[in-house]
């Protein structure tokens, strides 16, 4: 069930008036079921996994709140820590590592056959991993005040508002408000659909209709011109942000409705006037768990080295980042090259190279220190975008032949309305200090706006093959 | 109470003048303690008071009155 | 009554929004090309026919199309009615596939066979594409005789698939007329009550948004919304509808008396130096072939070169994963078929 399609909004309809039609003591085994429904319509075999893992984590935890040594706890969540990344490698990343071994092999003259196992990747299986491995971090450092049982776990690790792609929340978070009762609220309800609403149309009228078109030319660069590639290229910026940003809003909104409060994913990550800034508003939910559970633990272990124990930090944790995202080397290629990009930033942070993140008062600098942040990003996300290396190397010589072909005009006339359009909503998010600008809105002009939107939006799903959700596959 | 000695050094690191410190004060409101100074703030914190943190025990904080309990336990040691 | 002008001013701001909200969907559509008016219009003589200036983009589980309808109502390269001496002109006519509407012009096979002839040979052709998508038989005759007869075309080339034989029933087109030895096509009758719809909301497809809402509307009235709604969970409010029977049965006889004076038809223009060359995409039935031959129509078995070739290699489209119309290592397969038999064609 993706989010932009008709059964999901049939499927939540139905599921937010049995969740506030029993009561209340029953509120979260409801929520439960429709928890599992919904994972379970992508492909049930799934959810068994996704039950006997998180099941698994939620024992390993209760027993690191139980011991009482440090020695104990720590073996504890390393025992639980390793069961959590090999299923998650074992279903995402055996590909991976023996394709590269092989190749690792034949280039000292040894070959092996690929012991390619094709094993489908179970949906989600990165997003609820990670968020049930804040259970283990959150008992381990004794962030939880309270005692939570079986059905409570479950339902947090499987909430179906951001178990296929987010947003990452934390147990010490979410748990508590799992905990607490929840009762209808007209406010929550009316926040929520705005927040969807919003997210809708970030999602489909940017994200995905710029994705319907550039996907052919990344797809097959050797038939377009250098212009329209570059016109792509600038594009995907436009069009990963919305998407992701888009349905981080969706998925805050559907859990508004049933009453949940659920962290900001993205805070205007364009601009960003460093790439060290880009991190603290790109993908927070994820790049704050890579900075409390990987980043401090690792920059503490080094911190005696000096400046280099900050790198080895740095670079380490981009290279988990970009693995994260998918087993081929073109993802950690691009977090390394985000590592790159920061250690550059820490070391030269004083002066006044390109790389600095220093924050700069004249409004000048300011946005020419935006622009240049952008242009980094931007550059990174061509290899997080190119699906091989023939397909790059296709892509750079197609570009290199300074070809215009016979669109320039209107390449150009619709990059910059979708710049524009997510720049002015960027703006007024900015401006509000809120993503939910429609609540911020008069409520009759906030009403007219929803009606519009919403009723374009059905009919664009409608008459359309619906694109899904870039993240979705991590 | 956060002692006037550990809010010197973290001035000092982290090149302020002033700050206003609670107990309840956490990294992310002072200005400049981001994550990487974050490894400065606290060589700075162990070489003042001339104690060592375990990775473990700093990880847990959860604001500035933690840090300096903390270091309070270390002294008393 | 405070409390009446206050509800008043609400429902007013609230109309107001709703109207600006629309506007500016219009021009955003615009902008973006997420969706345009429409390129395409019904008239009442040929039929569905390409709109003259419009723009087009389509983008989706095919390929990528930009480009424009010519100012003659012709999309692509633009030729005028008057043509130069020396210059060889043809004629494509068929369905989406010559139409082409999934990759860029510069590969359309039409411009690929030009480069090849225009470049290598003393020769000098020009290649007019009156392709339109999901016109039949019919449509493409009347395509043929209503709008490339004004062009002069030395020679017409007819792309047919067996289902071109049978009438197509998404498109309104004229219907047809047998007599004794000819036939006639009806201009498309207003008086029943789809074609007065059609007719009287003909304007909201000059609109972005209106467009948008015609597609909604097709696809209620074609019953394909449960299917759109339901997915998966499709199977528990319908049958699965049986596919429709490709066979040219006896049901198809009337097609058969229809195509059979068409063919009549096109082997006049042929004498009279309209020269036609069938050409067969799919293998017709060999009724038809005899048929074709005996009037003296030539006929170019395509199929048989595009047997060679697997389906992923001509109608994979990369970006999709999913097979489709012509992709443009397809294009580039048929140019160099029809150029080689064009080069050496008797002109």
């Amino acid at each position: 069930m993706q989010f932009n399609s008709f059964i999901f909004f049939l499927f939540f309809i139905v599921a937010t008036i049995v969740y506030y039609f029993v009561s209340s003591n029953k509120r979260n085994l409801a929520l439960l079921i429709s928890n599992y429904l919904f994972y379970s319509y992508f492909d049930y075999r799934f959810s068994f996994l996704l039950l006997s893992l998180t099941s698994l984590t939620y024992f390993i935890g209760k027993s690191i709140r139980k011991s009482e040594s440090y020695e104990s706890k720590k073996k504890i969540i390393t025992l639980g820590i390793t069961v959590n990344i090999l299923i998650l490698g074992v279903f995402k990343y055996l590909n991976f590592f023996s394709e590269s071994f092989v190749w690792l092999l034949n280039q000292f003259g040894l070959y092996l056959d690929p012991l390619t196992i094709k094993i489908i990747q179970p949906l989600g299986i990165s997003f609820y991993i990670f968020q049930s491995l804040t259970w283990l971090f959150d008992n381990y450092y004794e962030k939880l005040d309270e005692d939570y049982n079986l059905i409570e776990f479950l339902t947090f690790s499987s909430f179906f508002p951001t178990v296929i792609a987010g947003p990452i929340e934390r147990a010490h978070r979410l748990m508590p408000q799992i905990k607490s009762n929840r009762i209808f609220n007209k406010e929550n309800l009316k926040a929520g659909i705005y927040l969807i609403v919003y997210g809708l149309f970030r999602k489909i009228f940017i994200g995905d209709t710029i994705g319907r078109m550039i996907n052919h030319i990344f797809a097959e660069p050797e038939y377009f011109t250098s212009f329209e590639i570059f016109s792509a290229i600038l594009l995907y910026a436009i069009q990963i942000y919305n998407d992701f940003a888009g349905y981080s809003n969706i998925a805050k909104g559907v859990a508004k409705v049933l009453g949940f409060d659920i962290m900001l994913n993205f805070r205007q990550p364009y601009l960003a006037n460093s790439v060290t800034d880009f991190w603290r508003r790109w993908h927070i939910s994820f790049s704050s768990w890579l900075r409390d559970y990987i980043f401090y633990p690792l920059q503490l272990k080094f911190r005696y080295y000096g400046r280099w124990g900050n790198l080895i930090a740095i670079i380490l944790t981009f290279l988990i980042c970009g693995l994260w995202h998918g087993a081929s080397l073109n993802f950690v290629l691009w977090g390394f090259l985000h590592g790159i990009y920061l250690s550059a930033a820490f070391l030269f942070g004083n002066n006044s190279s390109p790389l600095s993140n220093k924050d700069v008062s004249n409004t000048n600098l300011k946005l020419l220190s935006v622009i240049k942040t952008f242009i980094l990003v931007t550059v990174a996300w061509i290899l997080f975008r190119v699906e091989n290396f023939d397909t790059l190397k296709t892509l750079l010589f197609q570009l290199s032949i300074f070809s215009t072909g016979e669109f320039v005009e209107r390449f150009l006339k619709i990059t910059l309305s979708y710049y524009l359009i997510s720049f002015i909503l960027d703006y007024i998010e900015m401006r509000f200090q809120t993503e939910n600008i429609l609540l911020k809105l008069k409520p009759a002009v906030a009403l007219g706006i929803s009606i519009v939107v919403t009723i374009l939006i059905f009919s664009y799903l409608l008459t359309s093959d619906k694109a899904p959700f870039i993240y979705a596959r991590f | 109470m956060i002692s006037e000695r550990l809010k010197q050094v973290i001035l000092k690191e982290l090149k302020l003048d002033s700050f206003n410190f609670e107990e309840n004060t956490t990294a992310d409101q002072v200005p400049g303690w981001d994550s990487l100074s974050h490894l400065n703030v606290i060589l700075a914190v162990e070489k003042e008071f001339n104690i060592r943190f375990k990775p473990y025990e700093l990880l847990k904080l959860k604001n500035i009155g933690e840090l300096q309990k903390l270091i309070d336990e270390k002294l008393s040691k | 009554m405070p409390d009446f002008s206050n509800r008043l001013k609400t429902l007013l701001i609230l109309l107001l929004t709703i109207i600006n909200s629309i506007v500016f969907f219009e021009i955003y559509f615009r902008l973006t090309e997420i969706i345009l008016p429409s390129f395409v219009y019904d008239d009442i003589e040929i039929g569905r026919t390409h709109k003259p200036n419009a723009l087009v983009n389509l983008v989706g589980a095919e390929g990528f199309y930009m480009g424009k309808i010519n100012k003659y109502g012709y999309p692509g390269k633009e030729y005028p009615p008057q043509k130069d001496e020396k210059v060889f002109r043809i004629a494509l006519i068929g369905d989406s596939y010559v139409e082409g509407f999934q990759l860029f012009e510069r590969h359309h096979f039409a411009r690929l066979i030009e480069n090849e002839i225009n470049n290598n040979s003393q020769r000098k052709i020009e290649i007019l594409n009156f392709g339109t998508g999901g016109a039949d038989f019919r449509g493409m005759y009347l395509r043929h005789t209503k709008l490339a007869l004004n062009f002069n075309p030395d020679l017409t080339l007819y792309f047919l698939k067996r289902e071109d034989l049978l009438k197509k029933d998404a498109i309104p087109v004229p219907e047809p007329i047998l007599t004794k030895d000819s036939i006639f096509f009806q201009p498309i009758k207003l008086n029943n009550t789809a074609s007065k719809l059609r007719e009287t909301f003909a304007f909201v497809r000059e609109y972005s948004v209106g467009n948008l809402f015609k597609e909604v509307f097709e696809t209620i009235y074609t019953g394909r919304l449960p299917q759109v709604v339901f997915e998966k969970l499709f199977f528990l409010v319908s049958d699965n509808s049986q596919m429709v029977s490709e066979k040219i049965s006896e049901n198809e006889d009337r097609f058969y008396n229809y195509n059979l004076k068409i063919i009549k038809q096109l082997a006049k223009l042929n004498e009279a130096g309209y020269k036609i060359l069938l050409i067969e995409v799919e293998k017709l039935p060999e009724d038809y072939i005899s048929l074709i031959k005996s009037n003296n129509i030539e006929i170019l078995p395509l199929y048989s070169e595009l047997q060679n070739y697997s389906k992923y290699e001509l109608n994979y489209w990369k970006a999709s994963g999913k097979l489709g119309h012509w992709n443009q290592k397809a294009h580039k397969i048929i140019s160099k078929y029809l150029s080689e038999i064009l080069i050496n064609y008797n002109f």
